[in-house]
């Protein structure tokens, strides 16, 4: 199995018969050079491109940006073990709705990073 | 067909050698290309089997693909001139020294996955493939004159047919 590329932006952009230029256009405010660099990840997209291209495709931020994704949740799945390993022993209502969410969310995390 | 979400999955490179140069695909799934192309080679043409290599050597470097797809190109049926059936062992032999396998289908296997789509005539399995793959839909040439030359873009959706096939054989798509 081969990972997958570090984004999906160009494919697509393609898959609409979109240019560069169009879509620089559509998202407002950039050039068809930054969108061909963000389609190389030669410049990683900004949040407000991030949502802009989740609008404009109706694609979640993991089919676009997968590279980016895949660290952000290794980065989340790191912190929410931490805290809930910190949790572990408490049982006051909080703490128990807390490890809900926490065992959700690693459960999730995981899942995506095919641990 | 089932849609395969962006994870992890076997890539898989389509070409299809035709007069102009060669069509291609490269998908992650059934119905989920990734990333395709023609290859046109306009400028010396007295070296083109050369030229559709090098481009080809340039898509294998990109993309990195674990299968490619070829279409028969030697005996009967299959009526591949000489200099197609040459090209397509030079894509063999390339392709071998990275590693990378190598499927030939014949025009029976691709009907055969097509046969639940009802398309059997190159025509009828382009016109399948743009129904099926939205990112295709808008790059199936007009129907063929007669005495026009087909389309470049046909050799996009020979090879995309070939993806097709692949993943019909291998038993991960199911025609909806």
């Amino acid at each position: 199995m081969a990972p997958p590329f570090p984004t999906y932006l160009r494919t697509h952009r393609r898959k609409w018969a979109l240019s560069q230029g169009e879509l620089a256009e559509l998202l407002g405010g950039i050039t068809a050079d930054a969108i061909s660099k963000y389609e190389t990840l030669a410049r990683p997209p900004s949040s407000e491109l991030l949502i802009a291209c989740e609008f404009v495709f109706e694609q979640p931020a993991l089919a676009l940006f997968p590279a980016m994704s895949l660290a952000i949740a290794r980065e989340i799945l790191g912190n929410a073990r931490a805290i809930r390993g910190r949790l572990a022993d408490r049982s006051d209502a909080q703490s128990v709705r807390k490890r809900l969410l926490l065992d959700n969310l690693i459960i999730r995390s995981e899942q995506i990073l095919d641990l | 067909m089932k849609h395969a979400a962006h994870v992890a999955h076997d890539r898989v490179l389509a070409v299809y050698p035709n007069v102009p140069g060669f069509g291609w695909t490269l998908f992650e799934g059934p119905l989920s290309p990734v990333e395709w192309g023609v290859v046109e080679i306009k400028k010396n043409r007295a070296e083109l089997n050369s030229e559709c290599l090098d481009r080809f050597r340039v898509i294998i470097d990109k993309f990195d693909p674990c299968v490619l797809l070829l279409e028969q190109f030697v005996g009967a049926p299959s009526r591949r001139s000489h200099r197609i059936q040459s090209l397509c062992r030079s894509l063999i032999q390339f392709v071998d020294t990275r590693g990378i396998d190598v499927r030939v289908y014949t025009r029976a296997d691709i009907e055969s996955a097509f046969a639940p789509a009802g398309a059997k005539t190159r025509r009828q399995i382009a016109i399948a493939i743009a129904k099926h793959i939205e990112a295709f839909g808008h790059l199936l040439p007009p129907a063929r004159k007669i005495w026009l030359a087909e389309s470049p873009r046909m050799g996009l959706f020979n090879a995309a047919a070939l993806a097709i096939t692949y993943y019909w054989q291998t038993d991960v798509a199911e025609w909806p």
